[in-house]
Order: structure tokens, then C-alpha cells, then sequence
């Protein structure tokens, strides 16, 4: 994955507090946020998984159907 | 340099993004209404990537019946799904599916909601629920979602929630309610019991850091209110709060 710079990961342009920050910071906060993502990518994938697990067979057919899968 | 456990802002940019606070102390001088902007945008880059697959779930979620997916939800515990299939689902919808979750659940639920989007389904639980949520986050010290609770719901839910919750939550979770017209208005329906209560915890704790900002916050009227509050105090308790609400507009 190629890394991106702040100003590049947020949609929009960074607050000026956020874009005055020293470079070294901002690649580190680019870095938190690409991690909480994945992170929440993960968990709600997981969720997802486990929602399913619990959906009525009979229910299955239809529900992939309306969802597009 | 602020200690960043002290900005309520850089407080809930952390809880975004799921790291502690002093992990940000680098950020601890970038001005609060940056760190707010900062944390909008930060929360609508996650939604963009996840946007496609919740619309998924919101299509599939209207083919089953309303019991099935509060059980298949309340079963997952996945609260941060919970909470943005919150955001996609028709709020009514959302409403019902929340009304048949437990309690601690929906406490987990709220902590994940974005708080643009957390008036639609948080304002259609019923009041004693509401109050529910506000009583475990408490007994959590989940202050930020307490804050972010109250200021979403309706004046009812409000007054009910209040008179359930002690005097030092309530301090801790207005210093986090960003928006200032609704810390006015939890104020305003705040009675002046427990107001008093809040200064006296305010007095005891030493929470007067909190305290100061939302008395910065609050307009002349509501002021008044807290200052006819103070009046309640013992004589060394409400010379503090009085030099506090004079004081407020000072550096700390």
C-alpha cells in the first residue's frame, strides 16, 4: 500500500492548526487514522459475518437477493 | 503546553480514533474549532469506505422482519455496525430495532454513534430507556457519550435523565458537549437542585477545570441560573463557584 500524506487521506482541506503541523506529526496522525480504519474495516466485517451466522436459513435467499449479493 | 487531557476536543478525536489521549499531546495547541472540523473530517473519511457495504445491509435489513434483526444485532454485539447501520436505516426503523436491544448494549451503541446522526434513533427510544443509557454510561464514566447523549435528546428525556444522574457526571459530560446551544439548553432544563448539586461536586472533586468551560460557554441567562444555584451552597462552597462564574471569562 502506498502511504498517503495527511493533507491527501482527508477529504477536503486539513484545518489550518492541522495543516501547520510539523510534517513528522502528520505522517504519524496519517498512520493512526489508516490503522483506525482498518481496524473498524475489520470489526464490522466481523459483525457482518456474525449477524449472518444468526439469520433464520429461510430467511437467506431473500435477504441476499435485497442486499445485492 | 495544555495538557491534553483537559481539551475536550482532542478527548473525543482520541475516542475516534480509538487511541489515548496523550498520544495526541502533539496536538494539544491546534485550536478547538480545528480539532472539532478535524474530527467531522475524520469520521466522514471511515463512512466513505464503509457507505457501499452499510447500504447492503440497510437493503437486506427492510426484508426482515423487525424482531429477527434486533436479534441477529443484539446476538453479533457488534455495536459499531449497530451504530452505522443506525445511520442508513429510515430512523423510525432504526427506533424499533433499538427499543428491543438490552440496556448496556445500547450504551455500547451510543458510544459508537455519530453524534450528527445520534438525535434520529436516540430521540425515538422511549424515556425510561434513555434514562437507562444515561445511568450505565455513568456508571462507566463514559462522559463523552453522556454528553453527547444529553445533548440529543428531547427536553423530557433531559429533565428525567438529569434527576437520574449525579451532580459530578453531569459536570464531567457538559465540558464535553460541543455544541453550545445544546449545553445551553441541557443547562436551562438542569433544575436548580441540581445545579447546586453539580457545584458541590464541582467543589468536592475539584472539577472546576471542567466547570470554567462550560461556564464560558453559557450565555448571561443561564449564568444567573447557576449563580442562584450557587446561593444554595455553604458559605466557603459558594464563594468559590461565585468567584468561578465571576471569573470565567479570564485565563485559566
Amino acid at each position: 500500500m502506498t502511504e498517503q500524506t495527511l493533507a491527501e487521506l482527508i477529504p477536503g482541506d486539513l484545518p489550518p492548526g492541522i495543516a501547520a503541523l510539523d510534517p513528522q506529526v502528520q505522517a504519524e496522525l496519517a498512520q493512526v487514522i489508516e490503522d483506525a480504519r482498518w481496524r473498524q474495516a475489520g470489526e464490522l466485517r466481523d459483525a457482518a459475518r456474525g449477524m449472518l451466522d444468526v439469520l433464520p436459513r429461510l430467511l437467506r435467499g431473500v435477504v441476499k437477493k435485497a442486499a445485492g449479493l | 503546553m495544555t495538557d491534553p487531557r483537559h481539551s475536550a476536543p482532542l478527548l473525543k478525536l482520541a475516542r475516534t480514533l480509538g487511541v489515548p489521549v496523550e498520544q495526541l499531546a502533539d496536538l494539544a495547541e491546534v485550536p478547538d474549532q480545528d480539532l472539532r472540523e478535524f474530527r467531522r473530517q475524520v469520521t466522514d473519511l471511515f463512512l466513505e469506505g464503509q457507505v457501499d457495504g452499510l447500504h447492503r445491509v440497510a437493503q437486506a435489513a427492510k426484508v426482515i422482519p423487525t424482531p429477527i434483526t434486533a436479534k441477529m444485532v443484539a446476538r453479533s454485539r457488534g455495536a459499531l455496525l449497530a451504530a452505522r447501520m443506525s445511520g442508513v436505516l429510515d430512523p423510525a426503523h432504526a427506533a424499533d430495532v433499538a427499543k428491543r436491544l438490552p440496556v448496556d448494549f445500547l450504551a455500547d451503541i451510543a458510544a459508537q454513534l455519530d453524534p450528527r446522526h445520534s438525535a434520529g434513533i436516540i430521540g425515538g427510544l422511549p424515556e425510561k430507556t434513555t434514562v437507562a443509557i444515561g445511568k450505565e454510561l455513568a456508571a462507566r464514566q463514559d462522559w463523552i457519550t453522556l454528553g453527547e447523549l444529553m445533548a440529543s435528546i428531547p427536553d423530557a428525556a433531559v429533565r428525567a435523565t438529569e434527576a437520574a444522574i449525579d451532580g459530578d457526571a453531569l459536570v464531567r459530560a457538559a465540558f464535553l458537549v460541543d455544541d453550545v446551544a445544546q449545553l445551553e439548553r441541557v443547562v436551562n432544563l438542569t433544575s436548580r437542585d441540581k445545579l447546586t448539586e453539580m457545584l458541590r461536586a464541582a467543589a468536592d472533586l475539584d472539577l472546576w477545570s471542567e466547570f470554567r468551560s462550560t461556564l464560558r460557554a453559557l450565555s448571561d441567562t443561564s449564568i444567573e441560573a447557576i449563580r442562584a444555584a450557587a446561593e444554595e451552597l455553604p458559605a466557603e462552597q459558594r464563594e468559590r463557584a461565585l468567584a468561578e462564574i465571576a471569573d470565567r471569562h479570564s485565563a485559566s
